[in-house]
């Protein structure tokens, strides 16, 4: 007996010693064209090509759990239900999506959407929205056969969670796959950076700087660290790699970094992408959700609209090209809830473990808020330009002396939807809505009524009805 | 955001900080902050580059470059 005891005892040691996480792998050689960044079009008469660049939609999938995975589900129906003619061709506007940025909950209804497409619409809600994904990790926790494994230092509750989403949900898939599907949307899984607070982006741009092939990782372990909520699940680590000979620092990052004194957020943006050149000091990443430095998903996007390297930048600049914006829709779905206040109607202070949730979750609300903002600024800020230009021209043409102002290099619609359950016209289903929590289980009704409730909302958006009212199929073109 | 006019003989791709972003002789919407401007091939323009702080512009009254 005693013998057997110890044979198990030295089983679950080596079995222990032995487990650890799913290590990225390191970047043979710097190709800034390879791997997984924004696919460009390409000209050839495949049913692909739909997806032009003159209609350019991203979407943004906030985080909140099963919650925002079903919310943002329910955008994505509503887009493949809505019918479109553009360019002379007829498709549905799904098929005009160019990029889509999730965090946490939001991520695993991009990354699923990326990986099989329209096949999302078969089987994502019993592969994932109707499971009780809580209870199934909650199962790989208590199986003793984990516990040896669990030991190990290098083996936690992430990895479990990591190999559940691979097995069950993303069968296996790496980025690579995501590569070879050659198409878009592009799929931006967002983490945040434990040491920087900053947000981290699943992307080859972002794994160059760690000298590290984003293509050999699979998806499921982005959507780990996008969703690894702090104490319920421990952080995703990445090893920072010495980088290949070849490597040199992109341009718009060097000179972002000459810009303290002119452009702040231009210069941090630079900062924290040079951080992680210092390969002494940060061998290692440690990454958790994605919530924490942006619970939207709208600041990869911003970046990309803001940045002269950014692929919306480009195309909204691009001039006498085949590839360039024409309309650019942005639609945000934010799963955000408003809790039940019940501090105000208390003349007791609030205890500590309600002030110590409110002081966590008050800055993250302000800072969510102020992302949604600084995009509907940006977006109004150009349409303000061009009605400005327009004007000043149409004026000077009273004056035929006068040569009218240089036209920008293309003229655009920028269109920004903005969608969460405060603008839900059923006051009802609004409070249902609101008082759903941020977990990955929810009854069926509840995913059926957020499902619905994308639908709805983007339905009712002004901003959306006049858009489809443009593109509908019998619309002059 | 900053508005840039670079002057040139023809229309040719303007590359900003290594980026082909916007033609010659119209308005280039961009971030505000220096940047390095360049034109696209044939290298046949001097200077080589300019490396000027875009800031406080407005469409009609953009930052202007010029290459010869």
């Amino acid at each position: 007996m005693l013998q057997r005891i110890v044979l198990i005892l030295i089983f679950c040691l080596l079995s222990s010693g032995c487990a650890t996480y799913i290590l990225n792998q390191p970047l043979e050689s710097y190709e800034p064209d390879q791997g997984y960044r924004f696919p460009e079009i390409i000209e050839d008469d495949s049913p692909d090509t739909q997806n032009s660049d003159s209609l350019f939609v991203c979407l943004a999938f906030s985080g909140g759990g099963t919650r925002a995975a079903a919310f943002a589900y329910g955008v994505l129906e509503k887009l493949h239900k809505t019918p479109i003619q553009w360019e002379g061709k007829t498709s549905s506007l799904l098929d005009e999506v160019d990029c889509i940025s999730g965090i946490s909950g939001g991520s695993f209804t991009a990354a699923y959407f990326g990986l099989f497409g329209k096949r999302i619409f078969q089987d994502f809600r019993m592969r994932f929205l109707n499971r009780d994904i809580q209870g199934e990790l909650l199962a790989r926790a208590l199986n003793p056969l984990n516990w040896p494994r669990l030991a190990s230092p290098k083996f936690n509750r992430i990895d479990l969670a990591t190999e559940l989403y691979n097995e069950t949900l993303f069968d296996g898939k790496t980025f690579d796959d995501l590569v070879a599907r050659g198409k878009r949307p592009f799929i931006i899984i967002n983490a945040t950076d434990l040491v920087s607070g900053q947000s981290f982006e699943f992307t080859q741009n972002q794994f160059d700087f760690l000298g590290s092939d984003l293509g050999k990782l699979p998806v499921a372990r982005a959507v780990s660290a996008s969703s690894a909520f702090p104490f319920l699940l421990s952080p995703v680590s990445l090893k920072n790699y010495t980088l290949p000979p070849e490597f040199s620092t992109p341009e718009d990052i060097a000179k972002g970094l000459k810009n303290y004194d002119y452009n702040r957020r231009l210069w941090h943006w630079a900062i924290r992408h040079y951080e992680y050149l210092n390969k002494s000091e940060r061998p290692y990443i440690h990454l958790m959700d994605g919530g924490l430095s942006d619970n939207i998903g709208m600041r990869a996007i911003e970046n990309e609209y803001r940045r002269s390297g950014g692929f919306i930048r480009q195309r909204i600049n691009s001039a006498g090209r085949k590839s360039g914006i024409k309309k650019l829709v942005f639609i945000v779905a934010n799963a955000r809830t408003e809790s039940q206040d019940k501090i105000s109607k208390s003349d007791i202070p609030p205890e500590i473990s309600e002030v110590g949730f409110k002081t966590a979750t008050i800055a993250l609300d302000n800072y969510s808020f102020e992302t949604i903002e600084s995009m509907r600024d940006l977006v109004n800020q150009r349409r303000q330009t061009q009605d400005t230009l327009a004007q000043c021209n149409r004026k000077i043409q009273e004056c035929p002396s006068v040569q009218p102002f240089p036209q920008l290099s293309r003229e655009i619609e920028p269109i920004f939807i903005d969608l969460n359950f405060e603008a839900h016209p059923d006051p009802k289903i609004k409070k249902e809505l609101q008082s759903l929590p941020t977990s990955f289980v929810l009854p069926e009704e509840a995913v059926n009524q957020l499902i619905r409730a994308g639908e709805e909302l983007l339905e009712n958006s002004d901003n959306f009805r006049k858009l489809r009212q443009k593109l509908q199929p019998d619309a002059p073109d | 955001m900053q508005y840039l006019l670079v002057k040139f003989r023809e229309d040719r791709d303007v590359v900003v900080d290594g980026h082909i972003l916007g033609v010659t002789n119209r308005v280039i919407e961009l971030e505000e902050g220096l940047h390095t401007i360049s034109l696209a091939e044939p290298y046949d323009f001097m200077p080589d580059k300019y490396e000027i702080p875009v800031i406080n512009s407005t469409v009609v009254n953009p930052v202007e470059v010029e290459f010869n």
